[in-house]
């Protein structure tokens, strides 16, 4: 469960987020949907503690998100998995090391044979071929890292997986594939997701439910068959753009 | 006022930096393999470039002694006058300031470009330090190999002087004999002194500028530029600083002046 209370963040004049309130009960798959700039990611970051909120609070758990208290932030950290809008890998080690990274940082497996497989378990996740495991970030496609990225996050199994963007840049087929991917990991692991996009016909497909994010607000909080219903403006321009 | 705020800003945080490394290598968090690693990528890159300015920084510096001391007829005190003033001062400065572009902006951009692209908050996710991981093993192989070039490139300057005092007419092993007459034992105590502070400038400045940086491609820029000035200044300043230390102590033990 994740819970958002009153959450606001400015940035210099830039009122970002506005007393921003819901929670995410879990094994939810919840998509925020907005346009580029209203705040997505900035909100995002809130909750595995890569921003401080102006006032407000975040709780992942039963734990409150708090940059000062190191022990309980590491906690929160161990349990989420983000994966960035950018593939954010490590550009001077292999895709390999990039995956198996948060294993050997939190010595969740110390064994080699078994961070093998684990690594090649989640590559077949996100639909790439092991063959890949010894390049380098710079020699993969844009897509490709992303996959990658995602891979990373998923090795290590957390509980509440954040998405920023994950289909933006993918091509058709793997956004396919990677829906189906969340909607299984919702369905059979009852881990909850929280997306932000602005990939409507992702959210569509895959959200149990969705919100909509303008000037710092939510004007929209409801399942996909009501967002496809609403009256409200933004809503409706989304689905229109589509 | 706001531009001297920032000042004490950055040299306070660049000294608790320094000291946040310092403690993690007290509790033996140095990946030492990964140093040795970044010394070759960084350092021994350097070294061709090196030898090349030591050389020919000795070689300027001959020139210069050696126009000075023709219209006393004191040609025969090149090599320990021309030496002297290269190891004391101008070698550590000039051979600083080119690493400090070529090891110091690398490393600054690389660390701007990590943090920029998110890969240091994808660290701190995955549950580690980044200051541990990617800062650590960098600083170190930047104040070693710098130090080591520094080192390089001074008895490069004094082949380098060797060589002209040659090509002018002074002969070499004249201008050899003569350079332990003049060079004290504290000259090249204070050269060496140098060269591992400017080392340990080069790395702090680098890692703190590249490590702090925010905002895009604009922000990367920035971290460079302002770690080349940063880098420069201080180099200046130690080496004033330094200079007057090393005279006021000359004189307190009365050890003479070159
Ligand atoms: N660290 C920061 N400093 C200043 N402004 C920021 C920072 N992070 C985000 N912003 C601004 O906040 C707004 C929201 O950013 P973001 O959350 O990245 O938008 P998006 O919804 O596209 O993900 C943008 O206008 C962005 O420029
Ligand atoms: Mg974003």
């Amino acid at each position: 469960m994740i819970v958002i209370e009153k959450l606001s963040k400015s940035f210099t004049n830039l009122k970002v987020l506005n007393e921003i309130s819901f929670s995410v009960p879990s094994g939810e798959c919840l998509f925020v949907l907005g346009k580029s700039g209203v705040g997505k990611s900035v909100l995002l970051k809130h909750i595995v503690g890569l921003e401080t909120p102006d006032s407000g609070s975040v709780i992942v758990g039963n734990k409150k998100v708090d940059v000062s208290d190191i022990v309980i932030l590491s906690q929160i950290r161990k349990q989420c998995g983000l994966v960035f809008q950018f593939p954010a890998l490590l550009d001077s080690v292999t895709v390999f090391e990039n995956i198996s990274f948060g294993l050997r940082a939190r010595g969740l497996l110390k064994n080699s044979k078994e961070i093998e497989i684990r690594v090649k378990e989640k590559l077949s996740l996100v639909g790439l071929d092991e063959s890949i495991v010894e390049k380098y970030p710079s020699q993969l496609s844009y897509g490709t890292q992303k996959r990658v990225s995602i891979a990373r996050t998923l090795a290590v199994e957390p509980e509440y997986l954040l998405f920023d963007e994950p289909t933006t840049g993918m091509d058709p087929i793997a956004t396919t594939g990677l829906n189906q991917l969340i909607k299984k990991l919702t369905a059979q692991l009852k881990i909850t997701t929280v997306v932000v996009s602005h990939d409507i016909k992702s959210a569509l497909a895959v959200a149990d439910r969705i919100i909509l994010l303008e000037n710092g607000k939510i004007v929209f909080d409801g399942t996909p068959e009501k967002f496809k219903s609403t009256t409200v403006k933004l809503a409706q321009e989304f689905q229109m753009g589509f | 006022m706001e531009a001297s705020r920032k000042l004490v800003r950055t040299f306070g945080g660049m000294i608790l930096f320094s000291l946040e490394c310092l403690v993690l290598t007290f509790q033996n968090k140095t990946k030492w393999n990964q140093v040795v690693e970044q010394i070759f990528q960084v350092g021994v890159r350097s070294l061709g470039m090196t030898i090349t300015a030591g050389l020919f920084v000795g070689a300027i510096m001959a020139i210069q002694i050696d126009l000075q001391l023709k219209d006393f007829g004191a040609e025969a005190f090149l090599g320990g006058l021309s030496t002297s003033a290269t190891l004391r001062n101008v070698g550590p400065v000039l051979i600083a300031f080119l690493l400090s572009g070529k090891v110091g902006a690398y490393t600054s951009a690389e660390l701007a470009t990590m943090g920029v692209t998110e890969q240091l908050n994808a660290i701190r996710l995955l549950g580690a330090n980044p200051i541990e991981y990617i800062i650590l093993p960098r600083i170190w192989a930047v104040v070693i190999s710098s130090f080591l070039l520094l080192i390089v490139g001074l008895m490069m300057t004094i082949f380098g002087g060797v060589m002209f005092a040659e090509i002018i007419g002074v002969n070499a092993l004249n201008y050899i004999y003569n350079i332990p007459s003049i060079v004290t034992g504290w000259s090249i105590a204070l050269s060496v002194v140098k060269s591992f502070l400017f080392g340990v400038l080069i790395a702090v400045v680098s890692c703190y500028k590249g490590y702090y940086a925010r905002g895009g491609s604009v922000g990367v820029g920035a971290a460079v530029q302002s770690c080349s000035v940063t880098n420069l200044m201080l180099i200046i300043l130690f080496d004033f600083l330094l200079s007057m230390a090393s005279s006021t102590l000359q004189d307190l033990f009365n050890v003479g002046y070159l």
